[in-house]
């Protein structure tokens, strides 16, 4: 699928949410980090700029993260070379994750909860169906959700040269934390 | 002979006949009695090694001619109840729970999966393995999932599939059958992760 497309379909599915009004909980600024551990290199990086909504009559959500947004990394070249070799960030700009939930969770009642959430994972314009298992806190109105997962490079294309062949994980370890709040409509 | 005598006779044969009917009956009851408790038994098949095996609200009970064993759990899970048991083509003993996890027999042990993915929260009703060795769970509320590269995937009401409520799951050339109270859904193996629904 072209990476624009993609970022079209992103953005009606997140249009078609807030066109329906009611309690959508949003947030522009959720922590996404994720770590590279192969035996000659460890690597880091984060992003605050995770966008999502979360529809939680429809059970559906919707959250995309720039990949440029990344910060972190070992070095200015190694930065560099994740968003021109790997990620593409110029073509595939971002990386989303959409679909429903499978549980039926009463999201105004205080409590924590496990969910499960079954959707569409894309990273360098390639998706792969997901099932992602997250915790979720409903507190005071607000929704806290927090997922820890693994993507395989080779689902998403992304080739790893063999030169760095030990020192970048095929398995990379992503962890997402999101606050979100009621939209004010 | 007299037809009075013949009558008697007759009368005497029967009843010989049906005593030893009654003697040579194959009915015997086992019943599982481990540590005084006696668990229903939820769902049975034969291995292929020739062995009963039971799943029931304890766990899993193996039964070989004469007495049942019981498999332990390598951690014990707050709830044992056994509601589906299948074997794949290598002889792998593929566990489902009545609270959705999923477990497998080694070394004598009942382990429990532990996917990334969590595990379904509805009751596993049916497990089958298809030509393409992709082992589906059907569950009791939340459709098929079924497992390949040591990830799981879903299919629900919301691709297609008649009624989340699925009862069983029969073979078919490529691909399963799914029974659900709406209809029969014929899911055949496309490609990698791709299953495609027929409704009927």
């Amino acid at each position: 699928m072209k990476p624009y497309l993609l970022s079209f379909l992103v953005f009606l599915f997140i249009s078609s949410l807030l066109a329906q009004g009611g309690n959508v909980f949003s947030t522009t600024s959720g922590k996404i980090s994720f770590q590279s551990d192969a035996p000659f290199e460890l690597i880091k990086a984060s992003s605050k700029e995770v966008k999502g909504l979360l529809d939680p009559a429809k059970k559906t959500f919707a959250f995309k993260v720039r990949m440029e947004s990344f910060q972190g990394f070992n070095s200015a070249l190694q930065k560099e070379h994740f968003n021109e070799n790997y990620v593409e960030s110029n073509k595939y700009p971002d990386a989303s994750f959409s679909g429903k939930i499978i549980e039926d969770t009463d999201f105004t009642k205080e409590g924590n909860y496990t969910i499960r959430a079954k959707g569409n994972f894309t990273v360098h314009g390639v998706s792969q169906e997901r099932i992602i298992k997250s915790d979720m806190t409903v507190k005071e109105g607000k929704i806290n959700i927090h997922s820890a997962f693994t993507v395989m490079l080779t689902d998403h294309n992304i080739p790893i040269p063999k030169v760095v062949k030990d020192k970048l994980a095929d398995e990379i370890k992503v962890d997402v934390t999101c606050l979100l709040e009621a939209r004010k409509s | 002979m007299h037809t009075t005598a013949k009558y008697i006779l007759l009368c005497l044969i029967l009843t010989f006949a049906n005593t030893l009917c009654a003697q040579i009956s194959g009915i015997h009851s086992y019943t599982i009695n481990d540590d005084g408790a006696s668990p229903k038994i939820l769902t049975l098949i034969k291995s292929s090694k020739g062995f009963l095996l039971a799943g029931t609200a304890n766990g899993l009970y193996r039964f070989d001619g004469r007495q049942f064993s019981y498999y332990n759990f390598s951690d014990t899970p707050s709830k044992k109840a056994i509601t589906a048991i299948a074997e794949d083509k290598d002889g792998k003993i593929w566990l489902g729970l009545q609270s959705g996890q999923i477990g497998y027999v080694e070394n004598k042990l009942v382990k429990l999966l532990n996917p990334e993915e969590g595990h379904p929260a509805a009751a596993i009703t049916s497990i089958l393995q298809d030509a393409s060795q992709t082992v589906f769970f059907a569950t009791a509320g939340e459709g098929i999932y079924y497992y390949q590269n040591k990830r799981f995937y879903n299919i629900n009401t919301d691709d297609g599939l008649s009624d989340n409520y699925v009862y069983d799951l029969l073979p078919k050339k490529q691909g399963v059958i799914a029974c659900t109270d709406r209809g029969l859904n014929i899911i055949n193996s496309g490609s990698k992760k791709n299953y495609y629904l027929h409704l009927s």
